[in-house]
């Protein structure tokens, strides 16, 4: 009997062997032996970026030397978390770019010459200078490949002074767009829950992905959480603990927050939770959890408050919370304790099919689609602690993506996974420092980068789609 | 310890030695008979529910970190060039034979040459270390332990033992060439794609690549370049298959 289990795997493996041959090497009709070499390992490209030339009236601009680091840096985080890129440290510069043109020789006088950022091995050079007046600031910027020579992109932007961040943000994304041709994320903006203000209260807050430019766009004095994005980045929705004038009971009523006009409005506000709010990707419509029948149950909606359909019910009692709609429209993921504890779900758009597709660990939560729809993001629960997971649509395929310890030696919780709009980053909460602060990390989970930097607390952060 | 069989008058004895013997006979033919003709009802196990315990994923390691350390100065000035050249097998030199003499013994020359001899067989023996150091140096580093199994099991004998040779060739070269396939992050998910012809000299250095199929991308086929110059010398082929590798070149389709 194991003779023959160990003749069949034998006569198996052959058989799969000589399929792989003939699958990496075949001779053609000519006779010429091909041979096909795939599955590239990847490398990072060195980047050279010398600070930016200031080719402005220095005697009649204030604070320039703040302005060109301002924009320097902007760039350089940017260009840095794309994943693509490797700076080569200005020590090994072999000119002095205070000195040279942000033009290569010949052609330019005085122009810098290829040759010094060939031989340190720099693969892409970017030159910049940038001058202020008045109220405005103006950036030109040339990013070439070195080896070929070439310039690859050349822009210049003019703007207002409080807007040199966005030029910069603007000037990194049309380096993606040129390189790989798909446009940086960098002008993207997240929605977060924080505790920032006075006192005990927590609003709703916009900022830069990067953290710069916060602002408040709630004021209710109480506890605001789980804002969300509608696709086209001009409205905010978001669940609020609000007093009732009749009972002077809180009840965690949804809003909508218009942010161009500045527009207020209730969407649901039924007796118990509305929460948990996610638009549909075509904007028509809101999915959100309402407690009104006794059981958080799925319920979707117009972002002006009619109630269209009732997604899910129970099964048992059965918490159902946390939707999100699949970038298709075909699906919808969920989190559900129908099973006992909470795990993920994926049903149908309509509501019906629901099928569990995490297994693993003991609690899964906040499922978060990519934007290819091809992969999804949750909190999983392991060893006392969240962490954040990706795995495919169907549950295959998972990745643990976070892992860090606070300073005291235990384990620190990673939650509330979200996707950058171009699907290369993952955002998340950690309270590593003891704060629960914002992070993002690659898809690998490797370079993980702090992005608030405060002693205050950050809750369910959502990146919006692109917004330039 | 008494005798127990010493006394045949023990009758009460050889009783009960018979009414044991046979109980145990009944015993184990009803055992026998049991198993034989009366087979066991399988377990039933439908009403059994599996539970799997799996455990979440470990974070992958990554070296990344270490990727993004600044070059020293000193270490990019001069890129460092990787020579082409295979590794020259050295001329080794014949072992010193021992001088037969024919005149007649002198005790002080003898000491002499065996001093000599010793001293040049030292020499030698440190010549042979520094070459097998430089060759395992220029070893490419260790094949990747999970290759796509296009490592042909020998035995199969589908095809002649040519067939075979060159199959095992062809895939030591794929592998071989496969270590140096490395594509810059931003030139991915493109679906580039580039054709390279490529001629092999007997000691497996590449002696003429040319670009049958552009990928349409400049700096990829530049990419697909680098990597055939970096994999020369590649594994050298069989004497079979000379004709093919040096005439008609191997044609190696480059994508993602």
């Amino acid at each position: 009997m194991k003779l023959v289990a160990l003749l069949l795997t034998l006569t198996l493996s052959v058989s799969v062997n000589a399929q792989d041959v003939s699958s990496t090497t075949t001779e053609s009709a000519a006779g010429t032996v091909k041979i096909d070499i795939d599955q590239a390992k990847t490398r990072k490209s060195l980047m050279a970026f010398p600070p930016l030339l200031f080719v402005g009236n220095a005697a009649t601009t204030k604070n320039y030397q703040s302005l060109g680091a301002e924009l320097y840096r902007v760039i350089f985080n940017d260009l840095s978390t794309s994943t693509y890129f490797q700076f080569i440290s200005q020590n090994a510069f072999l000119e002095d770019t205070s000195k040279t043109s942000i033009r290569p020789a010949p052609g330019e006088p005085n122009g810098f010459k290829f040759d010094s950022w060939k031989q340190i091995g720099a693969e892409f050079l970017i030159r910049g200078s940038f001058s202020a007046a008045g109220n405005e600031v103006f950036l030109e910027v040339y990013i070439y490949h070195v080896p070929r020579g070439t310039l690859l992109l050349g822009k210049k932007y003019r703007g207002e002074l409080k807007l040199s961040r966005r030029i910069a943000h603007t000037f990194s994304n049309d380096v993606l767009l040129a390189l790989t041709g798909i446009r940086g994320p960098f002008l993207s903006r997240i929605a977060v829950a924080s505790d920032r203000g006075a006192g005990k209260a927590k609003e709703i807050y916009l900022m830069d992905w990067d953290g710069a430019n916060i602002e408040k766009i709630t004021n209710h004095k109480s506890v605001a959480l789980s804002p969300t994005w509608s696709p086209d980045g001009t409205r905010v929705a978001y669940t609020a603990f609000v007093q009732r004038a009749k009972t002077k009971t809180r009840n965690a009523d949804m809003f909508i927050y218009e942010i161009p006009t500045a527009k207020r409005w209730l969407v649901s506000y039924r007796q118990g939770i509305n929460s948990g709010a996610s638009f549909t990707p075509d904007g028509k419509h809101v999915l959100l959890t309402i407690s009104q029948e006794g059981t958080p149950d799925i319920y979707k909606m117009t972002p002006e408050g009619d109630l269209v359909k009732r997604l899910t019910t129970g099964p048992r009692g059965a918490m159902n919370v946390e939707p999100m709609m699949s970038p298709d429209e075909s699906k919808i993921a969920f989190s559900s304790d129908r099973s006992g504890q909470p795990m993920i779900y994926v049903m149908d758009a309509s509501g019906g099919n629901p099928k569990r597709i995490t297994f693993a660990g003991k609690y899964n939560a906040t499922p978060a689609w990519s934007p290819d729809g091809k992969r999804i993001a949750f909190a999983g629960w392991s060893d006392d602690h969240f962490d954040i997971f990706t795995m495919n649509a169907d549950g295959s395929g998972m990745v643990r993506i976070t892992s860090a310890k606070k300073p005291n030696g235990k384990w620190a919780n990673n939650e509330d996974p979200t996707w950058s709009p171009d699907g290369r980053l993952l955002m998340f909460t950690s309270n590593r420092t003891g704060k629960s602060q914002i992070y993002v990390a690659n898809l690998d989970g490797s370079e993980e980068r702090r992005i608030t930097s405060d002693s205050n607390n950050y809750f369910k952060p959502k990146w919006s789609k692109n917004l330039d | 310890m008494r005798e127990v069989t010493a006394d045949p008058t023990d009758s009460f004895f050889n009783k009960a030695l018979q009414v044991s013997l046979g109980a145990h006979v009944a015993l184990v033919l009803f055992f026998t008979v049991d198993v034989l003709f009366f087979a066991e009802k399988p377990i039933n196990f439908e009403q059994a529910i599996r539970v799997d315990i799996v455990g979440l994923p470990d974070k992958p390691v990554t070296e990344a970190a270490e990727d993004t350390a600044p070059p020293k100065k000193e270490e990019v000035k001069e890129p460092v060039k990787e020579t082409v050249k295979p590794v020259e097998t050295a001329k080794k030199e014949p072992m010193p034979q021992k001088p037969v003499e024919k005149e007649a013994i002198n005790l002080d020359k003898t000491k002499n040459k065996q001093k000599a001899a010793l001293e040049r067989l030292k020499q030698m023996q440190a010549l042979e270390a520094i070459e097998n150091e430089v060759k395992s140096e220029k070893k490419p580093g260790p094949a990747p332990t999970q290759y796509k199994g296009n490592a042909l099991a020998t035995g199969t004998a589908l095809t002649g033992v040519n067939k075979l040779q060159a199959d095992n060739y062809l895939s030591d070269v794929h592998r071989h060439v496969k270590q140096h396939w490395i594509l810059p992050e931003y030139l991915r998910n493109r679906s580039l794609q580039a054709e390279i012809l490529i001629k092999i000299d007997q000691q497996g250095n590449v002696t003429s690549k040319s670009v049958s199929k552009s990928s349409g991308n400049p700096v990829f086929d530049e990419v697909v370049i680098a990597a055939i110059e970096k994999a020369s010398p590649v594994p050298p082929p069989p004497d079979k298959f000379m004709k093919i590798a040096s005439i008609q070149g191997f044609l190696f389709r480059f994508s993602e």
